[in-house]
């Protein structure tokens, strides 16, 4: 099953639009693009439950 | 997958890409290795390579609240596209990706650690074809 909404991605230090998601060790990781030539520019978080 | 007993899920940035000489940005696509290593692939190449892909690993703290590191592993000078998937394969840490490919088609890859900690990773082409199959590398 499949929810939306458990961490809403600002754009800011989170890195903005999620990319990619696994999960490893029961932690899922994923990715974020970040801004055009910007800080951040892309960010790997992990989202622990 | 399940919420922690109060409901929440606890994001944590773990690692920051900052558009430096010395790593990619924009990472995409991340698989999972032996260690806890996580290994991933970014659209655009360091500032002196835009248009180049990288390929990265993320190592664990000892400490879980200490700091992940970050290693550029790769860069692809040649190929025109970034990777479009990636999976550890073998027991020595070999990479295996695709990449989409421009007009000419896509390309399956391997990337091979070095011998000796330290050294350069060493990108082998193993096939070219129109139809790499993505789905099944990822």
């Amino acid at each position: 099953m499949v929810r939306a909404g458990y961490h809403g991605f600002t754009g800011g230090t989170d890195g903005g639009n999620p990319m990619s998601a696994i999960v490893s060790g029961g932690v899922i990781y994923g990715t974020t693009y970040g801004a055009y030539l910007g800080i951040p520019s892309g960010t790997v978080f992990q989202i622990v439950p | 997958m399940t919420p922690g007993t109060d409901g929440a899920w606890t994001l944590r940035v773990i690692y920051t890409f900052e558009n430096s000489p010395t790593e990619g940005y924009s990472p995409h696509y991340l698989t999972s290795g032996p260690g806890g290593v996580l290994y991933g692939t970014t659209d655009h190449g360091p500032t002196t390579c835009y248009f180049c892909g990288t390929i990265f690993s993320l190592t664990p703290p000892a400490d879980p609240d200490g700091a992940w590191t970050e290693q550029l592993l790769y860069t692809f000078e040649t190929l025109s596209e970034p990777p479009d998937a990636l999976q550890v394969i073998g027991s020595n840490g070999t990479l295996l990706g695709a990449l989409i490919g421009d007009q000419e088609g896509g390309v399956v890859f391997l990337l091979d650690p070095p011998a000796k900690p330290g050294g350069a990773w060493s990108e082998r082409v193993i096939t070219g074809s129109p139809a790499v199959p993505m789905a099944a590398i990822r």
